[in-house]
């Protein structure tokens, strides 16, 4: 898969991850690891890229075992974000489709 | 590869590539919070490690995100030193100010936080700095020792401003108007009794509340530990009041806040078998020197020779590259 490609659609399923609620680094390594083939040696820099475009933010809570950490929110502009990169992505998927004559038509 | 090995190799690769040492400290705190959690989650330390990729990968992919020092910066930070040794060896030829003319080397810190962290995060940094300074002073020539202690406040206060929960930042507020009021008091009143100490009680234990104050309990920092470690944390600042309260004395007993640092290293080093550059040792022990030959021997205008400690214990004892 082309790079650029599947880093926006990384960009995506993240910030659809983080909509649901705060998720540590782990969280989201576990989640993309068991649900995507992803190198989990781009799961830290992804979310660090993605604070650094402030479309996710952190709070420093206490985790379970008493120590703190950070966890990971989707801020106002990450959620704009994910709502054009969604629209983007349906309307890629219909396109594709189209072409290719949906799935059904196989 | 260990947590131990992946993190110092981590450290020292992001460290060639001269990125700025805030970021660089964020980084590697995270990777130890992403392994610890992964561990006690129940994966492999190892396995877990291999499939996050060789330091030098990371230390690539992350290269985009990382602030850089600019050459600029680099030359602000390297000047520094030897700014604040002429504006020393001024107050102190001219002047006869050796002491608090030492605080000048605070410029030295002050000028790389001042350039390499962002944010709120620069003003907590910085205001260490700043209390010790203020304290120092107003210490040295109006005597005002006590009730000044009290601006060290200024510390976990805007720590505690500078967390994202209300709650925290309510506290913060707290800590800042219970300082000034404190100060206030002593300053206005001078009472006699402890009843305005009173004010200060509920800080540690809001630290506590609001988790600011780490009692962590995981496997690599034992409740038991962290106990102990707040305790007499909490016991020197006691023993400090006291002697200050009872006799008069705020300056340089302070200096036994020292030993908190001091028996940390000591305790990572020969009970976590830790590496510890002896050079870590020495601005502590440097400063105990300086000021027991400074004030009981009178002695500041050579004292600051200890200084030269610092530098000798690493060309001695560090590893060369």
């Amino acid at each position: 898969m082309n790079a650029q490609f599947k880093k926006g659609v990384l960009d995506l399923i993240t910030l659809h991850i983080l909509k649901n609620g705060q998720m540590t680094t782990y969280d989201v390594l576990v989640e993309l690891r068991d649900r995507l083939s992803v190198n989990e040696n781009t799961i830290y820099p992804l979310l660090r890229r993605l604070e650094n475009d402030s479309l996710i933010s952190h709070l420093k809570v206490q985790g379970e075992m008493g120590a703190p950490h950070k966890v990971f929110v989707l801020t106002e502009r990450g959620k704009t974000q994910l709502e054009m990169l969604r629209k983007d992505w349906d309307d890629f998927y219909q396109e594709v489709n189209d072409i290719l004559g949906g799935k059904n038509d196989e | 590869m260990n947590k131990e090995i992946f993190i110092e190799k981590l450290h020292k690769i992001l460290k060639e590539m001269e990125y700025s040492t805030s970021a660089i400290d964020e980084v590697i705190d995270d990777y130890k919070t992403l392994i610890d959690e992964a561990i006690q989650r129940g994966e492999n330390e190892v396995e877990f490690i291999e499939k996050l990729g060789a330091p030098q990968e990371i230390a690539k992919i992350l290269m985009a995100d990382m602030p850089k020092r600019t050459k600029v910066d680099n030359r602000i930070i390297a000047i520094s030193p030897f700014v604040a040794a002429v504006l020393f060896f001024y107050l102190g030829f001219n002047h006869q100010a050796w002491n608090p003319g030492w605080l000048v080397f605070l410029l030295i810190p002050i000028t790389a936080i001042s350039i390499e962290t962002k944010g709120f995060e620069k003003y907590v940094a910085l205001s260490v700095f700043v209390s010790l300074t203020a304290f120092m002073l107003l210490g040295t020539y109006l005597n005002l020792w006590h009730p000044m202690w009290a601006l060290f406040l200024i510390i976990p206060s805007l720590g505690f401003l500078n967390s994202k929960k209300t709650l925290s930042r309510l506290f913060g507020v707290y800590t800042l108007v219970a300082m000034v009021i404190f100060i206030l008091i002593v300053l206005i009143y001078n009472p006699a009794g402890y009843l305005h100490f009173l004010l200060l009680i509920p800080i540690p234990v809001m630290g506590i509340i609001s988790g600011e104050i780490e009692l962590v309990i995981n496997s690599r920092k034992p409740f038991k530990t962290l106990l102990l470690s707040l305790a007499s944390s909490l016991l020197l600042l006691l023993i400090y009041l006291w002697i200050g309260l009872q006799y008069q004395i705020w300056h340089p007993t302070w200096l036994m806040f020292l030993i908190i640092p001091i028996v940390t290293l000591l305790y990572r080093q020969f009970v976590k078998k830790e590496k510890i550059a002896v050079v870590s040792y020495t601005p502590f022990i440097s400063v105990i020197i300086f000021f027991l030959l400074g004030e009981y021997a009178g002695a500041y205008h050579y004292s600051w020779l200890v200084f030269f400690l610092i530098p000798i214990t690493a060309i001695l004892f560090e590893k060369r590259k």
